[in-house]
């Protein structure tokens, strides 16, 4: 297991790495960073000291060395927009995000795995094509326009629920936690194929010969043998979640990290987009490495491999 | 049956219908002061569409931050919504000296939100680090005439002489958009904490959710009916609506007029801001004035007005608002002198571009017509200008850009090198009733003009420079006389901004609101003191 993680250490940091080069390319594309981290008519004592501290005016090589030193200390420069730190910024809207994709993905992945597994126990019936059409509905309604449908209907016409904003308790989090949610119809789909291909397995053959309930085969046979493509797919929609969070930010006024990001591509705000791409970037990264680590829990063959 | 002369019966009933009325009478009396009692402590929600990226006293005009300006900070004067309109503030008084020196005699008893009193040296050192800091990006020195340098100095204990390097008629009016930052304010960085003399003293701003400012018992002045302000940012319009139809805000500025339901109460108000092309003189084939006149004349601006811009702009005409000192009447500028700025003729477009191809001009080149989410409905209205522009034979690609974009294409001062220099959508605001800044933003010639003018121009005609320069010198009825030259000489012989509408805004109230929006609302100050709640 040790070797098994250290390999996967490794392939990370290797991403991340990339990640940097990519990060630090993106300054060096316009020709004069300084430029971009700078407000319009910035004088030119101004570009000067900007460059001095950040060694523009240096061979790449050494831009290259200072941008790693400044990463180190998580320096991404000042944010023009804000007149902060960059990574400011983003790490003060970061919280509100994680939570946010957190407990929609929770909850897409309990609504998800219940469904998917009442349809698989009962393929073709009618359960089964009612929670598969729900599923297809859901996943092709497009996110913004329903947000508005919920406000319209939750907060203007029965006044149950807020329309927009976070300070009202729980309540402020049922519509964009619905919202996000859209991904779960995509999910129950594939728990529903992983288990139906499990519950007709051999292993789930004998254990229903040897008298076990439905259920019981579901939950304790079945389920962590139908887990892998599970596991991926939640990793890939954590991600699309947490990018989706730009709508919520939107629609609903929540402060969050994709807001941020296009706050700052509105306003040239070249310091935050940098230290937004890295930090999301780190994020991801961690996200797979913490799947495939969940893998390797699940299915004792991926370790030895 | 004769009546009963004890209290009961027929005679009875009337007594004590009268009486149960008085004691009603009285027992609602008794309740209506603790009505009354609640509005010092009711809270008023505005929405706004966008959040301010900082809220610097010295960069105090954008959305949220109107709340911000004459309500938390003041400067020394304060414009009114009459043409070149201008009332005392913290300056009681003023004088022009010498042609190069201004006297203001500030008002007594005032202090600042932190307890520093009012004074000629404290005075000096707000306005200096506004007017005399070349490290702090401040917005509010771009309504400073340009090319000016401002001595400034304490003559008196409440006296402020300010001496400038050239004429400049206008800086009473100017100094109203420098709000006096308590002295203790940070010089070399932007301060998000402004400390100020009005009314409300600043309480706290959770970025992304919400600004908050509340009565402030130490001011000068008459305390304003609402004490307590919170403004929240909602990007999205139906939100903001939804937002008061739901309680959840008071107020709603900037709705567009298509979320409007019925039942709704609203206010219209103008917003000084008028919408115009800008031409690229030196680029193919806006080099040619039958090319930029057939623009102008290809552009039906009442039927945008009547239809994709309806209730959001009327037609106009001319690139300030009116009331403005740069502004032709119209007794005089709706005749055929300058007909292709206001009138709807295709026919004589297709004449002019008829006639500039014969010449070799290549009226077919390809043109980009770029558009920013400036205002409402900005998209339509580029599309719909570019389809006219096509009707008359331009070949017009009409796009929708990131302000990032058109920010990049409106402040490269003519320089072709830098981006694709094409007609570009503006929305220029000048509420300040006079013409120099927009002649200093716009009319200019540049790129040789110095730091701080000619930032969005596309003129490339020297013979404009005098006519400025004379206009911006002049005071009194000659300065009307020589901005409107100015004027002339734009409409006539550069041509390069063809106007099609001014901006109007609407607003939605809560039913327990009153508020009448003016031309300053949305681009310079929110008058708190003007809202009262009705019940």
């Amino acid at each position: 297991m040790l070797v098994f993680l250290r390999r996967r250490f490794v392939y990370s940091l290797m991403a991340l790495v990339g990640v940097l080069i990519a990060v630090f390319g993106l300054s060096q594309l316009n020709g004069s960073p300084a430029s971009l981290y700078l407000p319009e008519g910035a004088t030119p004592e101004m570009v000067s000291k900007f460059n001095a501290i950040y060694g523009f005016d240096r061979p790449v090589w050494i831009q290259f060395y200072k941008f790693l030193i400044h990463i180190l200390h998580f320096d991404f420069g000042q944010s023009i927009s804000q007149s902060r730190p960059a990574r400011e910024a983003i790490l003060s809207v970061l919280g509100p995000t994680v939570e946010l994709a957190g407990m929609a993905l929770f909850f897409s992945v309990l609504v998800a795995v219940f469904l998917g597994t009442v349809a698989a126990l009962r393929p073709f019936s009618r359960t089964d094509k009612a929670i598969t059409y729900w599923s297809l509905l859901i996943n092709s309604i497009p996110d913004f326009w329903y947000a508005l449908i919920l406000v319209l209907v939750f907060a203007v016409q029965l006044h149950v629920l807020p329309t927009s904003g976070q300070d009202a308790g729980w309540k402020s989090w049922v519509l964009p936690i619905a919202t996000l949610m859209l991904s779960a119809g995509g999910l129950t789909q594939v728990v529903r194929g992983a288990m139906i291909e499990a519950l007709n397995s051999s292993y789930v053959q004998n254990a229903r010969a040897r008298g076990y309930g439905r259920y019981r085969l579901a939950i304790r046979h079945a389920l962590r043998n139908a887990a892998l493509p599970i596991v991926t797919i939640i990793g890939d929609r954590a991600v699309h979640m947490f990018n989706g969070t730009v709508i919520v930010n939107a629609v609903f006024a929540w402060v969050g990290v994709g807001g941020t990001m296009v706050a700052a591509v509105n306003a040239r705000d070249f310091a935050v987009l940098q230290a937004g791409v890295f930090i999301i970037g780190v994020i991801i990264i961690s996200l797979n490495l913490f799947i495939d680590i969940i893998y390797a829990v699940i299915d004792p063959r991926i370790r030895i491999a | 049956m004769k009546g009963n002369k004890y209290l009961g019966g027929r005679r009875a009933r009337p007594v004590a219908i009268a009486t149960s009325l008085m004691l009603m009478g009285s027992f609602m009396t008794l309740a209506a002061p603790s009505q009354a009692a609640d509005f010092s402590s009711r809270v008023l929600t505005i929405a706004v569409s966008l959040e301010p990226t900082n809220i610097d006293t010295c960069n105090n005009e954008n959305a949220a931050a109107v709340v911000l300006k004459y309500n938390v900070t003041q400067a020394l004067t304060v414009l009114n919504t009459k043409p070149n309109g201008l009332d005392p503030l913290l300056a009681t008084k003023w004088r022009q000296a010498s042609p190069t020196t201004w006297v203001f005699s500030l008002r007594p008893g005032v202090t600042w939100q932190d307890g520093t009193p009012l004074t000629g040296a404290n005075a000096k050192i707000s306005l200096d680090r506004v007017m005399n800091n070349k490290s702090l990006p401040c917005t509010s020195t771009s309504k400073l005439a340009a090319g000016v340098a401002y001595t400034i100095s304490a003559t008196g204990p409440l006296q402020i002489t300010i001496k400038t390097s050239k004429v400049d008629p206008l800086l009473p009016n100017e100094l109203a958009f420098i709000d006096l930052a308590a002295p203790s304010t940070p010089t070399s960085t932007l301060d998000d904490h402004p400390i100020g003399t009005g009314p409300y003293k600043f309480t706290a701003w959770d970025r992304g959710k919400s600004l908050t400012i509340d009565g402030w018992s130490g001011y000068w002045g008459k305390a304003p009916q609402v004490q307590h302000v919170k403004v929240i940012f909602r990007s999205d319009d139906s939100i903001r609506a939804n937002g008061v139809r739901t309680g959840e805000s008071n107020i709603a500025l900037s709705i567009d007029p298509s979320m409007i339901k019925k039942g709704d109460k609203t206010e219209v108000y103008t917003q000084g801001a008028e919408i115009f092309y800008r031409l690229p003189m030196d680029q193919a084939p806006f080099n040619d004035i039958r090319v930029r006149k057939a623009i102008g004349y290809a552009i039906d601006r009442k039927t945008i007005a009547k239809t994709v811009m309806k209730d959001v702009a009327i037609a106009d005409y001319q690139v300030v608002p009116p009331g403005n000192r740069l502004r032709l009447p119209d007794s005089k500028m709706l005749t055929p002198k300058y007909e292709w700025m206001w009138k709807y003729d295709p026919t004589q477009a297709r004449l002019l571009l008829a006639q500039a191809k014969a010449d070799g001009v290549k009226i077919d080149t390809p043109i980009n017509l770029y558009s920013q989410d400036a205002f409402i409905r900005a998209k339509d209205l580029a599309d719909a200008v570019a389809s006219y522009l096509d009707a008359v034979g331009f070949n017009v690609t009409s796009k929708f850009v990131a302000s990032a974009a058109h920010n990049a294409a409106l402040f490269s001062k003519r320089d072709l090198s830098k981006v694709d220099f094409s007609i570009l959508q503006i929305k220029h605001r000048n509420a300040t009733g006079d013409g120099a800044s927009t002649a200093n933003a716009y009319i200019w010639d540049a790129p040789d003009q110095p730091a701080g003018t000619a930032c969005c121009t596309s003129t490339s005609d020297k013979a404009v420079e005098p006519l400025i320069n004379a206009a911006i010198a002049a005071s009194g009825p000659g300065r009307i006389a020589k901005f409107q030259t100015v004027a002339d000489y734009l409409y006539t012989k550069v041509v390069n901004y063809l106007p099609v509408a001014a901006l109007s805004g609407t607003a939605l109230l809560a039913k327990n609101v009153s508020y009448k929006p003016d031309i300053f609302t949305i681009s310079l100050f929110l008058r708190l003191e003007t809202i009262h709640w009705v019940k």
